[in-house]
């Protein structure tokens, strides 16, 4: 269902990760979830597909609200069925609590991200999709840190085989931004994918 | 919400399983419960009632609001309210953790998953320390 704005889509879970599957390499995505229940319907989707023998993608996920653990039981369980250790061994998939990620690595997220784009080429991957939930930017009240960050990442990622999706939750998008802010985000970001609340959603 | 609630506990979990569970499982142990999913209604809430609280129970990742900016706000309205943090993450050894949790004067640390027997254990040895 497409909005007025042609890179504005809203659906719920199975065709944002429609979508999000349809994305080319380069992509920078802002991707807002009404709750966690649906976010995990949609990143089920699509890390079973990015993960397939047709895409052979590295995929990172950094989640927020959530363990590295309940991740993993969520990725293993009957959607999406992942043989979640296999891949975490052969480092196809790799979960990271997003504030390690954000504020525990040493050089910061982006360089390990470049690594791993390299590494997907050196192992012969067709690239890296990042799944990452920014709330942890909120949680050490860095606000302007997390628009500063999202500033300086390009809009479309040239000349990598990487997609990054941005996710934010609803409250944290709607209600800690200016309207300036919000629509500088929306602009900022190649397209936004906003998430209906599945029907097992409270 | 009258006198008869006083001595009450305020939940609050954005998870709506974990906190509707954690406040039946208090409510079976004796207590007067009202559970939330979302900080800033709880924070209305606790604004306007304030005096029939003894305890408050919050998780520390939320969407909108962190358990610490939540307690920071309670504390603005009742400074010398009891709180506890729960949370399913490790915090062990987190030196962030450990001087906001000192800053905010936390009173206690719940980890989940925990089992209903020992979550009432928590709870209340802080109610009869109140």
């Amino acid at each position: 269902m497409a909005l007025g704005r042609e890179n504005v889509f809203q659906g719920h879970a199975i065709e944002v990760s429609e979508e999000l599957k349809k994305s080319t390499f380069g992509a920078h995505f802002l991707v807002i979830y009404p709750d966690l229940t649906t976010l995990r319907e949609m990143y089920s989707y699509y890390v079973k597909s990015a993960l397939s023998r047709d895409k052979d993608e590295i995929v990172i996920i950094l989640p927020f609200l959530e363990t590295v653990d309940a991740v993993r039981h969520i990725l293993s369980e009957n959607s999406a069925n992942i043989d979640v250790r296999k891949y975490e061994r052969e480092k196809s998939l790799l979960i990271m609590d997003s504030l390690k990620g954000y504020f525990g690595l040493q050089e910061g997220l982006m360089p390990f991200v470049e690594q791993t784009v390299d590494y997907a080429k050196k192992v012969g991957k067709s690239g890296l999709s990042v799944l990452s939930d920014m709330g942890s930017f909120f949680y050490y009240n860095k606000k302007d840190g997390l628009l500063h960050y999202e500033m300086e990442l390009p809009s479309k990622y040239e000349n990598m085989n990487l997609k990054g999706f941005c996710a934010y939750h609803e409250r944290d998008f709607e209600r800690r931004f200016t309207k300036k802010e919000k629509e500088t985000l929306l602009e900022h970001h190649g397209k936004t994918l906003i998430l209906l609340p599945s029907q097992s959603s409270n | 919400m009258g006198e008869n609630n006083t001595g009450s506990i305020l939940v609050l979990d954005d998870d709506f399983d974990i906190a509707t569970l954690i406040k039946m499982a208090l409510q079976k142990d004796g207590h007067n419960v009202f559970s939330f999913t979302d900080p800033l209604l709880a924070l209305e809430h606790f604004k306007i009632n304030h005096s029939i609280y003894s305890l408050v129970v919050s998780d520390l990742r939320m969407p909108n609001m962190s358990g610490f900016q939540f307690i920071q706000n309670i504390r603005l309205v009742e400074p010398r309210i009891k709180v506890l943090l729960m949370s399913a993450f490790d915090v062990t050894g987190d030196i962030e953790f450990s001087a906001h949790s000192k800053k905010h004067e936390i009173d206690g640390f719940i980890q989940k998953p925990i089992s209903i027997k020992k979550l009432n254990g928590i709870v209340d040895e802080h109610m009869t320390s109140h």
